[in-house]
């Protein structure tokens, strides 16, 4: 589960239910020892992923030291099993977008996103799973598919592949490629853990949108299905929501429709 | 190719995603907008051919992201630290 403030109570009261709670770590840039100790608390109780939204990976933009410091005290004081960040930018040298964005997929941003990585995995001291996001935009700039780009990123460093199944859903949906072809492409070895998420077609823009407010529709279920009969590793399968929750059993119900997948994968494991 | 050219196009993308003086520049010319921020030839292009209502779109999802990020506080640590006995 993706950890929200506002689903908390639930998901505390739930947490047998739950292997794994992701956290947003840019949450917690500010937060008192007293804070993070409860973290710390928490990730005794069950398995802790730290997720950053605000680095700017792939940005060309320098990373900002205060936060890699910030999410480098963060991890050493929770001591949570992984941290995460995005393949996207989110800022300029004099804009701050708050939130990702696809940068042109070329060779000089497969260096930069290396180079960034290997920073950020020299201050925090473990090396990021690094996701691949949603864009309604195509970046101009880009003389490299989605698919090449990641594949050249994952061949310039060393970081594991967090594949968000609704981005790619989303993205193939709205930039015309085959999303069976695209995740059948990519090295399983790299993929250690996987995100699904829910959107919504707008009929008017004629686009997925990627909102992690709805459901996570059938067809991205059915890749995790595909993805999980590939893997020859368990899977790490974490839900985001972002909002309208209804009720924990609304979450709960998200979380067992993902075990036909989870279930094949352990029934093929010898 | 060089990193200037990228950040180049990363800030004209960031510009048309916060902010509408620019967005309504560019869908009025955009070819103006790109040579003001610097970019010609083939990104000015691509640039071009963005559909105005995806880039309306994207627009409205920056900024519905960055309500959601505010609003998500850590009200939920009071409880947390309760349940814990940390308070």
């Amino acid at each position: 589960m993706g950890w929200r403030p506002e689903i908390a109570p639930a998901i505390l009261n739930n947490l047998h239910r739950i292997d794994v709670l992701e956290v947003l770590a840019d949450d917690y840039f500010g937060a008192s020892k007293r804070e993070l100790d409860a973290l710390r608390s928490l990730s005794r109780e069950v398995p802790l992923i730290l997720h950053g939204v605000g680095l700017g990976l792939a940005g060309t933009a320098p990373v900002p030291a205060k936060r890699l410091a910030a999410m480098a005290r963060i991890f050493e004081r929770v001591q949570p099993e992984s941290w995460s960040e995005h393949l996207a930018f989110v800022r300029t040298r004099t804009v701050e977008l708050g939130h990702l964005a696809a940068p042109p997929r070329n060779a000089v941003s497969v260096e930069v996103v290396a180079a960034n990585i290997d920073q950020a995995t020299r201050t925090v001291g473990v090396s990021p799973a690094m996701e691949n996001i949603a864009t309604l935009v195509e970046p101009p700039g880009s003389d490299l598919t989605e698919l090449d780009w990641l594949q050249s990123i994952l061949q310039a460093c060393p970081s594991r592949l967090l594949l968000d199944l609704h981005n790619v859903h989303a993205n193939a949906l709205n930039h015309g490629y085959d999303a069976e072809a695209f995740l059948d492409s990519l090295p399983l070895g790299r993929v250690d853990s996987l995100h699904i998420a829910g959107g919504f077609w707008s009929e008017h823009d004629g686009v997925l949108v990627d909102d992690h407010l709805h459901p996570v529709p059938e067809a991205v279920y059915g890749l995790l299905v595909r993805f999980a009969r590939r893997s020859g590793k368990p899977l790490t399968v974490i839900l985001e929501r972002d909002g309208r929750y209804g009720s924990m059993a609304l979450a709960g119900a998200e979380s067992q429709a993902e075990e036909p997948a989870v279930e094949f994968r352990r029934e093929a494991l010898p | 190719m060089s990193v200037e050219r990228n950040a180049a196009i990363e800030h004209l993308l960031a510009r048309l995603y916060t902010d509408a003086a620019v967005r309504e520049a560019f869908l009025q010319d955009s070819g103006r907008v790109c040579e003001e921020y610097g970019i010609t030839g083939d990104d000015a292009e691509a640039f071009s051919r963005m559909r105005p209502e995806v880039l309306q779109r994207a627009a409205r999802t920056y900024r519905k992201k960055l309500e959601f990020r505010s609003q998500a506080k850590r009200g939920w640590m009071e409880g947390l630290k309760q349940r814990l006995g940390l308070k």
